[in-house]
């Protein structure tokens, strides 16, 4: 089975809404803010 | 790999919602030097897994795992391709975790994924890990999601479960503090293991038991 890339915005969005409503949220803006600054490619959820 | 963006995804289709303890982040650290570890070396509540990633538990009920591409890319075993995004998911063993996301190119990588929500039906992709890791791994998830349970899936497991599988099971249950589902993980893999029904759901209020046997 193939890897799809997905960049539909229904879809996009309700995963972005899925990481903002929970509890983890302020904790993954602290780190992009304070240690992923310093990385080009991270990725959420793998 | 999976966890947020299936929840999203299925928040969207089915409008199921259940709360996440954790949240997984992989970022490359093969194409950049990046001293992801040494910049979160003050942080509280940091420990480390048995493949060294990041373990950050800021608070209770909330767990962040942090994993560099070099450590996707050898396990479970040498990968030799191109470290990318596409490429490690490539490697999931099961359809429902088979999802990224990237926020800043607001793109997600499915391997099957998307079908399994659509269809609430999960499979086997890959089974490059121990068998009977990745047979709890299958009835942890159609527990968890109440999906049903594929034809590969099925198959794998009436191949590969015997009683013996359960001394491995109750280990890696143990290791992922989820001591709790053992009972349930074997009596199902017993029950799907002689039942040549292909796909059958099985509810987990059946097999809710308090105690945990060993080598039963």
């Amino acid at each position: 089975m193939k890897v799809v890339t997905l960049t539909d915005k229904t879809l996009t969005d309700a995963v972005d809404g899925a990481i903002e409503s929970s509890k983890h949220f302020k904790y993954l803006n602290y780190l992009y803010s304070d240690v992923l600054k310093e990385i080009e490619h991270y990725y959420w959820g793998v | 790999m999976g966890g947020i963006i299936r929840e999203g995804i299925i928040r969207l289709k089915h409008g199921v919602k259940k709360d996440l303890k954790d949240i997984d982040i992989l970022f490359d650290d093969l194409s950049v030097i990046a001293d992801i570890f040494g910049l979160m070396k003050g942080f509280s509540g940091i420990s480390y897994n048995r493949f060294g990633n990041i373990l950050w538990t800021p608070e209770e009920g909330v767990l962040i795992e942090i994993v560099p591409f070099s450590q996707k890319m050898n396990f479970p075993q040498k990968m030799t391709f191109e470290p990318t995004i596409q490429n490690i998911i490539s490697t999931c063993d099961i359809t429902s975790s088979a999802f990224g996301y990237s926020s800043k190119r607001k793109e997600i990588y499915s391997c099957g994924g998307i079908e399994a929500i659509d269809s609430k039906t999960l499979d086997l992709l890959k089974a490059e890990s121990n068998p009977s890791i990745v047979m709890t791994r299958i009835i942890l998830q159609h527990h968890k999601l109440n999906f049903s349970i594929g034809p590969n899936a099925t198959r794998y497991i009436q191949e590969h479960y015997t009683d013996s599988c359960d001394e491995e099971i109750y280990r890696y249950l143990e290791y992922k503090d989820n001591l709790s589902m053992y009972n349930t993980v074997c009596k199902s893999l017993r029950k799907l293991s002689r039942n040549s029904t292909i796909g059958c759901l099985l509810p987990s209020q059946t097999y809710l038991s308090p105690e945990v046997s060993f080598g039963n």
